[in-house]
């Protein structure tokens, strides 16, 4: 079984693997990791379209484009990856960084971070404790709330940025976190004066752990 | 024949034809070498002075701008960019940031932001530095259009967006973004 990269060239399960192993190595080396440590992926299904369709972006004079699936996975074994994506998405083109604009579906896959342990990450009900009255903490509440979740979760933030539009007396927040090791969500904080604040955007994901499924 | 001028006396007066015009005075080679090796001491030493002092001011211009940055420096691995975290990440700040950049279509937006990073060598760019829960975030903004490109640790893009300038001046104040010394290949020294 083959998958297609971007550039037409046929990609096997070596070539897929020495592209996700290189991938590691360096995040490893950035972030100073051990070997046993396992990561999180994300895997996006990408659709360039000359039909617009719900939640299409214009790409171009001609085409939209659809982000129109995202599985993430939790594994330290590439080829795991590999057969799951195959399982999935079959033999649909590969691109790991930026997407080359080719007409149809294609997939991008991306090393969102490492697997943390869950005991140095607080629990929501002490992060209300420690946090003072901040974007942060707003968005914990928002997460709460909008994905109705219990008090001993442990959110783990991928990334948070405060952008540039106040939201009331805070500002509007864009992020994403895995929570419990077991969701991932990105989320962008807003605020309305019917709504306050709220999480406009929000994409609950199940991580799926490779390790564990056969 | 040659004349000269006597100041004090305004005579004219005539050299006899076989006086020799002396060397600084001095008419003997051993003397002649002893002052040519004076005189090599006193450049090389003027030359050494010069540099010192140039060194010096050049410290001192140094000094003068980490003082009023206000801050320690430190030796800063710019990451090569690899690109944004997540595709539906980028079609977000797309859709919620191309109209402050005049924007239509996402590749011009994607080009934008990572050319805005990339080039920082430009004069109008400012590289800035946060130390965020989540790691270092390598900062670049540009000037003009105040648009701001935010990478991590690894290269990946997570936000490009529009700082204007209360904002950024805010953000140094409350020490959330550190501004990196920027300096210019030429600095007026009158």
């Amino acid at each position: 079984m083959y998958t297609n990269n971007i550039e037409g060239e046929r990609m096997d399960n070596l070539t897929f693997i020495k592209n996700i192993s290189e991938r590691i190595n360096k995040y490893k080396y950035i972030y100073k990791l051990g070997s046993s440590q396992r990561y999180y992926f994300r895997i996006d299904q990408i659709s360039y379209s000359k039909e617009w369709k719900e939640g299409a972006t214009p790409h171009n004079e001609e085409y939209y484009v659809l982000v129109e699936k995202t599985l993430v996975t939790l594994t330290n074994h590439p080829e795991k990856l590999f057969n799951f994506i195959e399982k999935n998405f079959g033999q649909l083109p590969i691109t790991f960084s930026t997407p080359t604009f080719i007409p149809g579906k294609s997939l991008y896959i991306g090393l969102i971070k490492e697997e943390t342990d869950t005991q140095n990450i607080p629990t929501i009900e002490d992060y209300f404790k420690i946090e003072k009255e901040n974007e942060k903490k707003k968005i914990i509440e928002c997460l709460k709330k909008q994905l109705k979740l219990n008090e001993k979760d442990k959110i783990n933030f991928v990334f948070i940025v405060e952008e540039n539009k106040p939201a009331g007396n805070l500002e509007e927040t864009s992020g994403e976190a895995i929570i419990s090791n077991k969701i991932y969500t990105p989320f962008w904080l807003k605020y309305n004066e019917k709504k306050r604040y709220y999480l406009d955007y929000i994409n609950p994901i199940k991580i799926i752990d490779l390790d564990k499924t056969k | 024949m040659p004349t000269f001028c006597d100041a004090p006396t305004a005579e004219l007066l005539e050299l006899p034809k076989t006086q020799k015009l002396s060397f600084a005075g001095i008419d003997s080679n051993k003397e002649k070498i002893k002052f040519n090796a004076y005189l090599g001491e006193y450049m090389l030493s003027t030359a050494f002075v010069m540099a010192a002092t140039t060194t010096l001011i050049m410290a001192l211009i140094g000094t003068t701008i980490l003082a009023y940055n206000n801050q320690v420096y430190e030796s800063v691995n710019w990451p090569e960019y690899d690109d944004w975290t997540s595709e539906p990440n980028f079609y977000q700040h797309f859709n919620d940031h191309k109209d402050e950049f005049g924007f239509k279509f996402d590749y011009e937006f994607r080009k934008a932001c990572e050319e805005n990073y990339k080039n920082v060598e430009s004069i109008t760019k400012q590289q800035y530095i946060e130390n965020s829960p989540q790691g270092k975030v390598f900062i670049v903004r540009d000037a003009f259009s105040q648009m701001v490109s935010m990478v991590n640790e690894s290269g990946k893009m997570f936000a490009c967006y529009m700082v204007g300038d209360p904002k950024l001046k805010n953000k140094l104040q409350n020490k959330e973004w550190t501004r990196l010394p920027k300096i210019p290949p030429c600095i007026p020294i009158i």
